[in-house]
């Protein structure tokens, strides 16, 4: 079931929103003790959103999100409702207002079923860093579902909900997309509005989407996307010229389909020809800065990410541990609250901006961050949109990275640079390695999103 | 890579056991052997990027900084792990 199909069915009266999500809350009921995507199940709110969504349509309103039931990654506040991160910090923390892309969604009459799994804080990419549970692959439940949106790409994978809201800050989407074997879409940072996302690394992350398929990744783009000026970094997207070429031409980067080797470049490498059938041009170009994408990404994320969970120091609110003085209660709080990977992030942060290291490495960062962006400025005056991998491999065992940093890092290889630039990209799967789903990564121009989509919409 | 993971966690006011100092300490002694990379890269001339939206917004966008009623202040002031009356309250920071 779609975005499109529900909305069919809602119209013609096949079903009511009730009806149709008392089945997802059945279904969730059914198969999350398996696939553990969700936190929790916010039935009463959505029982009572599918009411006033049956209202609404028996009144005549038509929209294409009206009465469609879909989840929402637990670090984008809903009123009401508890918000946690997947963190023990904020484990009783209940949201005192909506973000901006609820209640654009509320507006237009979406239902919310509750709240997905995530790596503690978006930091991770197997939800294996929750705190509170680990999300399994809807497609073999010994594997990981990626992260951090694991939770909200397994409920769509799982056909859990219709669709999922989340946040990429380096591949969090695309990646458990990718994993999952479903439409992982993060826009321009900027076109969406994250207010009432809770900052993780504030040039990086962004509001995105997953759906099960490109179509409807276009109809919650639309929905959500925009000024908002609770958020400065939102823009005004009416201002943007729209491209939209006669001869389209995508860019195949040597760095990625070149000498390396990785699991999934046979499937990708098939991908990409396929732009032939609906005459496309292939161009081959460079991005020469990519191979220190990873590096640049894993000081600045940490870095911003230092700064921002600073704020969570028990004073204000969240967990709060109380010591012999001032000192002693930030250093109780954090030391109980934190897992171990957001606490690593923290000194990982907290070292590369510290007196006597920060030219070192956060200012060489932000500098070869410029050289990264400049490839892709350099690669759009020959084409319209660039093909990538989204992951090396396909979902890896529960278990196999967790002691290895390092190596989990590395499974973010050739989604971050998108993030360091700013621009937006989505995952389509297009094949599988022995029933493992394998996914696409298409790069688009800042703003161009409805190109990128209707590109995507082909690979589909 | 050295790193004093001691003073680190005491400069981002983290507590952490013996045992996490010297886990911590190989594991991020191993990602900043993966930063070494970057010394390779020739950056002179280069300006910084700090955002993204440096480049695709020309101008900076300022808000009014003029008081205005957010219909949520209550509920913030609920969340405080200690009160009184309608003001937080905290160890004394001064001694």
């Amino acid at each position: 079931m779609d975005i499109k199909r529900a909305g069919e069915g809602l119209v013609k009266k096949k079903f009511s929103s009730v009806e149709l999500t008392k089945a997802f809350l059945q279904k969730i009921k059914e198969t999350d003790k398996n696939i553990d995507a969700y936190l929790w199940v916010t039935d009463k709110l959505a029982l009572e959103m599918a009411k006033d969504a049956d209202k609404r349509i028996a009144n005549g309103e038509r929209s294409p999100l009206l009465g469609v039931p879909m989840s929402v990654k637990d670090n984008i506040l809903v009123k009401g409702e508890k918000n946690t991160c997947a963190s023990k910090i904020l484990e009783n923390y209940v949201a005192p207002y909506d973000a901006t892309v609820i209640s654009r969604l509320k507006d237009r009459g979406a239902v919310i079923l509750g709240k997905t799994n995530l790596d503690e804080f978006a930091m991770g990419s197997s939800t294996e860093n929750s705190a509170f549970k680990t999300t399994k692959n809807p497609h073999d439940l010994t594997r990981v579902p990626g992260g951090s949106s694991g939770g909200s790409t397994a409920s769509v994978a799982g056909s859990q909900a219709i669709y999922s809201l989340c946040s990429d800050t380096g591949g969090s989407i695309r990646q458990p997309a990718s994993f999952c074997g479903v439409v992982g879409f993060k826009p321009t940072y900027g076109s969406v509005s994250r207010y009432g996302l809770v900052a993780f690394a504030s040039s990086l992350d962004q509001i995105g989407l997953a759906t099960k398929t490109v179509d409807d990744a276009a109809i919650v783009f639309s929905a959500i996307s925009g000024r908002d000026s609770r958020d400065l970094t939102s823009a005004d997207l009416t201002k943007v010229k729209k491209e939209n070429p006669k001869k389209i031409r995508l860019g195949v980067p040597k760095e990625y389909f070149g000498g390396s080797d990785y699991e999934t470049k046979e499937v990708i490498e098939k991908a990409a020809e396929r732009a032939q059938n609906f005459s496309y041009e292939l161009v081959d170009i460079e991005l020469p800065h990519t191979e220190y994408a990873l590096a640049v990404y894993y000081i600045i994320m940490p870095s911003e990410a230092s700064a921002n969970l600073a704020r969570f120091d028990g004073i204000r609110y969240g967990l709060s541990k109380k010591g012999g003085d001032l000192l002693s209660s930030y250093l109780k709080t954090k030391e109980a609250g934190f897992g171990d990977e957001v606490k690593r992030r923290i000194m990982l942060g907290t070292y590369t901006l510290s007196a006597g290291y920060y030219d070192a490495y956060y200012l060489k960062a932000q500098k070869v961050r410029s050289l990264i962006k400049s490839d892709f400025d350099r690669a759009f005056l020959k084409v319209d949109a660039i093909l990538a991998p989204t992951t090396p491999t396909v979902a890896f065992k529960i278990g196999e990275k967790v002691d290895d940093p390092l190596s989990m890092y590395l499974s973010d290889i050739f989604t971050v640079s998108v993030n360091l630039a700013g621009l937006p990209a989505i995952s389509v799967p297009v094949g599988d390695i022995d029933g493992l789903p394998v996914g696409l990564q298409i790069i688009g121009k800042p703003y161009q999103e409805e190109l990128l989509l209707k590109i995507a919409g082909n690979y589909a | 890579m050295e790193i004093d993971v001691k003073k680190v966690a005491q400069l981002a006011r983290l507590g952490i056991s013996k045992k996490e100092e010297e886990k911590f300490g190989r594991d991020l002694s191993s990602v900043l052997e993966y930063f070494e990379q970057l010394k390779k890269v020739n950056v002179s001339g280069v300006p910084t990027m700090y955002s993204p939206s440096e480049d695709y917004f020309k101008d900076n966008m300022l808000s009014r900084d003029e008081p205005a009623d957010s219909g949520i202040s209550d509920d913030l002031t609920q969340k405080f792990p200690a009160k009184k009356g309608r003001y937080n309250k905290v160890k004394s920071v001064f001694k």
